[in-house]
């Protein structure tokens, strides 16, 4: 017994915010009163780490120490959460009791939660973790080494019991099998199909200008005019997230414990659409314990889709405005602070009066009073984001049985990629971030284009503050068209459109 | 001891603090002799005319009630007090008393604004729901402003919707008036005190009226806007004019009191119609239905009260008389063709036209820039 180690030190890490922060644990084993304690800001789930880990040593017929075992989660001043450490701990308490030789475990972290009967299972946000421990080897859970191995190239392995890792590293011969990225296709390719929408011209025009330019988007409509399908469908015009995005968008994910795909990567734009009752830290992250991403980076890079937007708490919708302006969230608690991604797409859908049957020139139940005070729910800042502001009527019912047929998804979105590829021309990832000094050189006005303008301006259609608005929407009427050059007549006029005047709720009548 | 005249204005005021009392009980205790006479009989003790029996709803606990508080008000402070609040009153002795042949007249009024807007040679009243639609509230304001134009005074309720409406109408009138020329002056007829405004958001369009016109009530400060106060105020919006519009009313509601009242008074009624679907417009098609004159265009009143045509812009802006709809351009005529008869949606627009989206958006906006329709929401509307 007397090569077994004083001490041992094993990588790993835990999530704060979306990212991971490397944790070093280090087991200290001296003779005295057998007793162990876990130190270095453990929380309450962190804490029952050793009663897991100790249960599942003993149930993978190995030996818990009869020693004093201190256990340290370094850096000190950082609490750590959750059961991620789980199987760290257990390789360091059996390698300072010479279960295991410390040479095996030289250069090897672990990232894994122990069940009481040894068996390693999965954690939230090992996309997040998986860079973060610093180690040569990584061992992983097995039903996540598809996910890891995504992030970190080499020296993922991966096992699926304590049992397994023990045998792997104590018995001459035995190895743990390197991960692979999973192979196979990518979960089939379901995206709601475009051409459902009938009738709805107008609608449909400007999901896809959406879609093209990144604007966002305010629907007002009656109940049953079909916001929330045109919604759903704006996602699927999209086209496929780039590497960057993709991995930003997977490591958000897997901190929050969503499901991801098969292939461990998320490719398509994600969209959310959190219910009206969901709290400010629901929809911005937060939270007491640790800083975790909300409902806005959830959709970072894809479409965060507010149905019943009258509907939500006001502090709420105002939190948005920040993310809105910088494409990240900045969260401050009283013991840390975390800065996640959130740059998405704002659909909004609300209903033009709280009866949601007002109509021009017809009548509705509400009284002026609640008309008006569910419009002031939107502040103006706010409802001046939504590039594009539509009515959504119920569509002619005759157009619902046999219209004609419409473009489809595949369609639309090709023409969605080919009118981003002209904004990624201009250096712009869509152009609903082109700033507005670039508007005379990126989106200059054809003769007719301009004059249609100044009439707008002139005739108090559109104020100073719309222009912009609607030249970089023209702009992207314009790409969608093909059309690179100056923005011709029809794009602008197709840009005072879909930015008409809204439905008396939402202003002077 | 004051004059008998100050002595009656006094009485009257104090009679109308009184809690539970309405016009027909105040005009109950005053048929003693006079207001001077009817207080006397309260702090004596006694009440109403001798003998009588109690008005309907008074009970002895009430009429207690009025006693005491007749003995307790002082009416000199009552009088300082509106005189510092700024609010003028007045009795039917006053010359220039608006009600002299009003079955039903106030016993006391109060103002706030020029008394000489209640004399204006032509008054019309518009009136209507509080839960009106956009296209009512605009009939209102223009029917307002048109009025103000021509020198009408036009007297409403200061309420939400229409009444709003109209007075906002009516203050656009002023502002937009030539100089030299004196638009009719806004008459708002309110339900409670004139120490305060409701509804609150109203305040700013108050202090417009009783800066161009008057602000009137039959309660004195302090008094709330009961329930039961405003079908009373409805009976003296009737009583102030000589014609009453109703722009928007539902199955039930106020403005359909106004059109009781103004008929119980011989007034005419003018009812503006509305579309057969819409809420707001079932009692002012009832109105119709029941007898009452189509008001559609501003003509129309022009010809009721037989006033010379306006001094200015004669003809009236919504007036769908037989639109324009010739354009060169094939699918500017087919969209004006189409929305002549009414809104359109730009959906139904491409249904019926069967135009490209993008030919109708570029014409439409062609059009909206040369201010013949405009784009609300997705609807396309005449200008």
């Amino acid at each position: 017994m007397s090569d077994r180690p004083q001490h041992v030190c094993v990588p790993s890490a835990v999530v704060e915010g979306v990212d991971g922060l490397p944790v070093r644990v280090e087991v200290h084993s001296s003779t005295g009163v057998p007793r162990y304690t876990i130190i270095g800001l453990p929380d309450t789930s962190c804490r029952e780490s050793l009663d897991r880990v100790r249960a599942a040593i003993v149930s993978s017929k190995l030996k818990w120490p009869q020693s004093n075992l201190t256990i340290n989660l370094a850096p000190g001043q950082v609490r750590k959460q959750g059961a991620v450490l789980d199987l760290a701990i257990a390789l360091g308490v059996l390698a300072v009791s010479g279960q295991i030789p410390t040479a095996a475990i030289d250069g090897l972290g672990a990232l894994g939660e122990l069940g009481l009967d040894g068996a390693i299972r999965a954690v939230p946000g090992i996309v997040a973790l998986a860079p973060a421990v610093t180690a040569p080897r990584l061992l992983v859970p097995q039903v996540q080494a598809s996910q890891a191995v995504v992030v970190r190239r080499a020296g993922v392995v991966s096992a699926s019991s304590l049992r397994e890792v023990v045998d792997a590293l104590s018995i001459a011969g035995r190895t743990l099998g390197p991960a692979s990225p999973a192979d196979g296709p990518d979960v089939p390719d379901r995206r709601p199909e475009f051409a459902d929408v009938r009738g709805q011209h107008l609608a449909r025009r400007a999901i896809e200008v959406a879609a093209a330019g990144g604007h966002h988007l305010l629907m007002v409509g009656p109940p049953g005019a079909g916001k929330t399908m045109l919604a759903t469908r704006l996602p699927a015009l999209l086209p496929d997230l780039g590497p960057d995005d993709s991995l930003a968008v997977t490591k958000i994910h897997s901190v929050a414990g969503a499901a991801l795909p098969p292939t461990g990567l998320v490719r398509r734009p994600p969209f959310r659409s959190p219910h009206h009752g969901a709290s400010a830290v629901a929809l911005i992250g937060g939270g007491s314990a640790a800083i975790r991403p909300g409902e806005i980076s959830l959709a970072h890079a894809g479409v965060l889709f507010l149905d019943e937007l009258g509907e939500f708490p006001v502090s709420v919708l105002e939190a948005l405005r920040q993310p809105l302006e910088e494409g990240v969230v900045r969260i401050a608690r009283a013991h840390a602070s975390s800065t996640m991604p959130a740059r998405f797409q704002l659909v909004g859908a609300m209903n033009p009066c709280p009866c949601g049957e007002a109509r021009p020139g017809l009548g509705c139940r509400c009284s002026e009073t609640a008309r008006l005070r569910y419009a002031r729910r939107l502040s103006g800042p706010l409802l001046d984001r939504f590039d594009l502001r539509i009515d959504v009527d119920p569509p002619d019912p005759s157009l619902l049985l046999d219209g004609p047929e419409h473009e489809s998804t595949a369609v639309v979105g090709a023409r969605v990629e080919a009118a981003r590829a002209l904004a990624r021309e201009r250096g712009y990832r869509s152009n609903a971030e082109m700033p507005a000094t670039e508007l005379d050189r990126l989106a200059p006005l054809a003769p007719d284009a301009r004059r249609l303008l100044e009439g707008a301006l002139l005739g108090g259609v559109l104020s100073g503050r719309g222009l912009r608005r609607v030249r970089t929407v023209a702009r992207t009427v314009a790409d969608l068209a093909g059309h690179d050059g100056p923005v011709d007549e029809v794009a602008v006029a197709t840009a005072l459109a879909l930015r008409a005047t809204p439905l008396s709720v939402l202003g002077a009548p | 001891m004051t004059t008998p005249t100050i002595d009656e204005v006094a009485a009257r005021v104090a009679l109308s603090t009184l809690t539970g009392v309405g016009p027909a009980r105040l005009r109950w205790l005053t048929s003693v002799h006079d207001a001077v006479a009817a207080l006397d009989e309260l702090r004596r003790g006694r009440g109403g005319p001798p003998g009588a029996r109690l008005p309907p709803g008074v009970d002895p606990a009430m009429l207690h009630s009025w006693r005491t508080q007749a003995r307790a008000c002082d009416p000199d402070r009552l009088l300082a007090a509106h005189d510092r609040a700024g609010i003028d009153i007045m009795t039917p002795a006053d010359a220039d008393w608006p009600f002299a042949d009003d079955p039903e007249p106030p016993v006391v009024l109060y103002l706030r604004g020029r008394r000489s807007a209640l004399t204006t040679e032509h008054r019309v009243a518009i009136v209507g729901t509080r839960r009106c639609t956009s296209m009512g509230r605009s009939i209102a304001a223009e029917f307002g402003a048109a009025l103000a134009d021509r020198g009408v005074g036009v007297v409403s309720g200061l309420a939400l919707g229409i009444d709003g409406a109209a007075h906002e109408g009516v203050i656009g009138a002023f502002s937009a008036a030539r100089p030299g020329t004196s638009p009719g002056p806004p008459v708002a007829v309110v339900a409670h005190g004139l120490d305060h405004i409701s509804p609150p958001s109203h305040r700013r369009l108050a202090a417009s009226v009783a800066d161009h016109g008057v602000i009137v009530s039959e309660w004195p400060v302090g008094t709330v806007g009961d329930r039961w106060r405003f079908p009373a105020r409805n009976r003296l919006i009737a009583g102030l004019t000589e014609l009453v519009v109703v722009v928007e009313s539902h199955a039930r509601g106020g403005a359909l009191i106004t059109a009781d009242e103004a008929i119980e008074r011989s007034i005419p009624v003018m009812a503006v119609p509305g579309s057969v679907r819409s809420a707001a417009s079932v009692g002012t098609n009832r109105l119709l239905a029941d007898g009452a004159a189509p008001l559609c265009v501003v003509d129309d009143l022009v010809t009721a009260l037989a006033l010379q045509s306006g001094r200015s812009d004669p003809t009236p802006r919504s007036v769908p008389t037989a639109p324009d709809s010739t354009d060169p351009d094939p699918v500017a005529a087919a969209i004006l063709g189409e929305i002549g008869v009414g809104p359109v949606t730009i959906d139904r627009l491409a249904l019926t036209t069967g135009h490209p989206l993008d030919s109708l958006l570029t014409a439409i906006h062609r059009l909206a820039v040369a201010g013949r329709l405009r784009q609300v929401g997705s609807t396309v509307m005449l200008a």
